[in-house]
């Protein structure tokens, strides 16, 4: 035992014999066999007590190093504990806070916490100080504490409230404490002012982009959404961000798909699709088309959290290249030829049309010039001209051209051309388009044909139809003045003329009938062989042969005709007409009949060695009332009809003659008269 | 009035018109000569002194021709474009006579320089009243220019 131990003993005997002297107790005699017992029971208590003394003083230097122990807690944890009272007063206060403050422990027992404090900071504290004071679970205030000097640092201050009245200082016992634990949290602050800045920065980033930019997590909801997304969706963020993704902004009917596309990303069952496209649905329920790119979000164990996908609308882009192929589609698929030319009027493109038209693919006609595709021989130069001097002036052209097939073969187009330009102005390039007229111009030139035809009949009626009346009249003047005269000889001439005239009328009227007939009555096609009906026409006009002593040769005439057996008979009978008719001075008439195969066509000719007709006359002699001979008997209609018939089955009639005396072959062909077996036969 | 006899030439491919013509010539203008021919081509024979023309006694210059129109081998109209044509002959009057009344007849005629335009009427009566006045007026009042004789 240590000698502050045993002063301690003796101190505690000083004051222990001097209470003993002050009580005035009673002095009692004892006997010695009671002083023997008494002595005893003293020395065992003696050692009792010294034993209680002795376990006192250990338990006393335990306490003592516990509370050492729980103070060396106390002053030297790593935060700062400070105990305040209801003003905010401190009490109490550890190391760790005065080295935090650059104070002495007992220098801050009594200042005010707030003091601590500056400007707004200072008056938040005491703003919020009653309530964290009173009920301080779950609350933390942030502030910047002044210390000593320029140090400062900024403070989480955490509270709990201290019910256990022992730890109070112990003037304060009775007063409710706040135990406040104070946190250093400059660094993490700093921290969470760098992360927060360049969160905004993201932010920023994310608000200027002109994409939409979202964040689905892996349970649908949207954890972010920039401002381009909010525009595009027409919501303001915060009805948007915690939204269901698919429920919320998807059209129905496109969500079951878009949903198992992201059901599997988040099972990572597929890789991210790098860029799809889909249909959103804005506030007003209107669909916008929008191309993504996306990934998937990984925690930092990897596991999927959910999509971020960036998306352009691409709605009028889409709908523009939908109009786009629409009119593509019209331009390939268009019936007319269609073709694009840079502003040096080069082929750029052509469609199907045009090379069904031309024979000419687009490769084979790419960067060739207009002019090359569509002339030829006998395209008129002065269209070609007019082209390219409306083409160099940037100007549209539209008129009718003849182009040229690759195979060589031609054509009538209806040509439009129109120069497109941009926005200054400038022609960019030609936009032809050609409509096949062939057969428009074909039937309009039959149609200006047949016009011809019908202004000829009306001359007919003011002329060749009056002039035998003109005759009648007049001679029935003479006639009367002759009668009273009594002129027998001109009397008889004065009737002759009348009755050629009224003859003359009537075989007219009964040929122009006949002519009109044709092509406009049908009679049912019949099978007829060629030499048939040539012997029968041969016995029609057997008359003026025999009359005349012209000798026939009937040659090589295979083949079979379908056709009206009346108006093919006609053809023969006129030709054999017209060539015993103009036999002229021949004193050895003859007439030849036959058929001869030219190419593929059957030529049928009649051939005489009568008169023959100037070549300049060939093409008249075929018109309506053209006669080359005034004395003649016939009217003018023989070969016009006969032409008439020969066109009713698509054929061709042409002279062949040398000239007056040297006599005439009259060709013809019926492509459509005659019989394709037969043919094949003959 | 002039007392000389005058040729008139006729182109006339109708024999019957021809012959009317003819008889009304010699009704009233009997010193005159008629000179007919069948067709177009004749006539440019006639005037040009060919074939069976070349001989001058049988194509004397006429001082007055009357055309009919429609005419075998070359058309009236083209005998008409031929004279007037031609300087030597372009001076003499060319009266159209002809059933035709059709407008663009008319029209042709007078494009190429006819110098008359007569229709040939139907009636009777008025034929041969327009046959004297086409002679009174043609070959009696008109001033007709001096011919080459050759």
């Amino acid at each position: 035992m240590s000698s502050d131990a045993d002063n301690r003993q003796r101190s505690l005997r000083e004051k222990a014999e001097a209470m003993l002297a002050q009580s005035h107790r009673e002095r009692i005699d004892f006997s010695p066999a009671e002083f023997g017992r008494i002595i005893h029971d003293l020395s065992v208590y003696q050692l009792e007590l010294e034993i209680q003394n002795e376990e006192l003083r250990g338990a006393q230097g335990q306490l003592g190093h516990t509370r050492d122990r729980y103070a060396r807690l106390y002053n030297q944890a790593p935060v700062g504990y400070l105990t305040l009272d209801a003003s905010g007063t401190i009490r109490q206060a550890n190391q760790t806070f005065a080295d935090m403050m650059g104070w002495e422990c007992a220098d801050l027992v009594g200042r005010a916490l707030a003091g601590f404090m500056a400007g707004s900071g200072h008056d938040i504290f005491l703003g919020r100080f009653r309530s964290f004071f009173n009920n301080p679970e779950g609350k933390s205030i942030d502030t910047v504490l002044h210390g000593n000097g320029a140090r400062s640092f900024t403070a989480r201050l955490t509270g709990r409230k201290e019910t256990d009245e022992s730890l109070y200082p112990r003037q304060e016992a009775g007063k409710a404490m706040l135990l406040v634990i104070v946190s250093d949290i400059s660094a993490q602050k700093a921290m969470e002012d760098a992360l927060r800045q360049e969160q905004d920065t993201s932010r920023l980033y994310l608000d200027v982009v002109g994409a939409s930019v979202v964040a689905i997590r892996s349970d649908r909801t949207v954890s972010l959404i920039n401002q381009a997304g909010c525009r595009l969706l027409d919501y303001p963020q915060e009805e948007i961000i915690g939204a269901d993704w698919f429920e919320r902004f998807l059209p129905e009917r496109a969500r079951a798909e878009v949903e198992a596309i992201f059901g599997r990303l988040m099972t990572g069952m597929i890789e991210p699709v790098e860029y799809t496209e889909n249909v959103v649905l804005t506030r007003s329920g209107e669909e916008r088309i929008v191309a993504w790119h996306n990934t998937v979000l990984r925690d930092g164990a990897g596991t999927i959290t959910g999509t971020l996908s960036s998306g352009e609308d691409i709605t009028e882009r889409k709908r523009a290249e939908e109009a786009l192929q629409r009119l593509s589609l019209v331009a390939a698929h268009t019936t007319n030829a269609v073709f694009i030319a840079d502003a040096e009027q080069r082929i750029e493109w052509v469609n199907e049309a045009f090379t069904r038209l031309t024979g000419f693919a687009q490769i084979e006609v790419r960067d060739r010039t207009l002019y090359e595709v569509f002339q030829g021989a006998e395209t008129d130069p002065i269209t070609v001209a007019a082209i390219r001097a409306a083409l160099d002036a940037g100007q549209s052209y539209e008129g009718e051209i003849l182009g040229y097939h690759r195979s060589v073969s031609t054509y009538w187009t209806q040509l439009f051309i129109d120069p497109v330009r941009d926005a200054d102005g400038r022609v960019t390039r030609f936009i032809g388009v050609q409509t096949d007229i062939t057969a428009r111009r074909q039937a309009r030139l039959e149609l200006q044909e047949k016009n011809a035809e019908l202004e000829r009949f009306i001359y007919l009626i003011s002329h060749d139809l009056k002039s035998p009346l003109v005759t009648i009249k007049a001679f029935l003047g003479y006639l009367e003045q002759d009668l009273i005269r009594s002129d027998a000889a001109r009397i008889a001439q004065d009737m002759d003329y009348i009755r050629a005239a009224a003859d003359r009328m009537g075989q007219l009227l009964e040929e122009l009938l006949s002519l009109s007939r044709v092509g406009r009555v049908t009679r049912p096609p019949v099978r007829v062989e060629c030499r048939d009906l040539v012997e029968e026409a041969l016995r029609l006009t057997a008359g003026g042969i025999v009359e005349r002593g012209v000798a026939v040769r009937l040659e090589e005439m295979a083949g079979t005709l379908v056709g009206d057996r009346t108006r093919l008979l006609e053809i023969w009978q006129n030709l054999i007409e017209n060539g015993v008719k103009y036999m002229g001075e021949q004193t050895a008439p003859c007439i030849e009949i036959g058929a001869e195969r030219r190419g593929w066509e059957l030529v049928f000719y009649v051939r005489d060695n009568g008169m023959g007709i100037e070549p300049r006359y060939h093409e008249k002699v075929f018109g309506l009332f053209e006669k080359l001979d005034p004395k003649s008997e016939g009217t003018g209609l023989g070969l016009a009809l006969v032409k008439r018939i020969v066109e009713l089955y698509r054929g061709h009639i042409w002279l062949e003659s040398a000239g007056a005396g040297q006599g005439t072959c009259v060709r013809f062909t019926l492509p459509e008269a005659i019989e394709q077996r037969s043919e094949i036969q003959a | 009035m002039k007392g000389k006899p005058m040729v008139v030439l006729l182109v006339e491919d109708e024999p019957a018109h021809a012959e009317i013509v003819r008889r009304n010539f010699a009704d009233f203008h009997p010193a005159n000569r008629l000179m007919h021919v069948p067709d177009g081509q004749a006539a440019l024979d006639y005037l040009y002194r060919r074939a069976e023309y070349r001989d001058p006694e049988r194509s004397p210059r006429p001082a007055l021709i009357l055309l009919d129109l429609r005419l075998p081998r070359v058309d009236g109209l083209e005998v008409l474009k031929a004279i007037k044509a031609d300087p030597k002959l372009c001076r003499i009057p060319v009266v159209i006579l002809t059933t035709s009344a059709a407008e663009t007849d008319i029209f042709k005629a007078y494009d190429n320089h006819a110098n008359s335009y007569l229709v040939k009427p139907v009636d009777f009566l008025q034929f041969v009243a327009l046959m004297e006045t086409l002679g009174r007026y043609w070959l009696m009042w008109n001033e007709i220019p001096l011919l080459d004789r050759a």
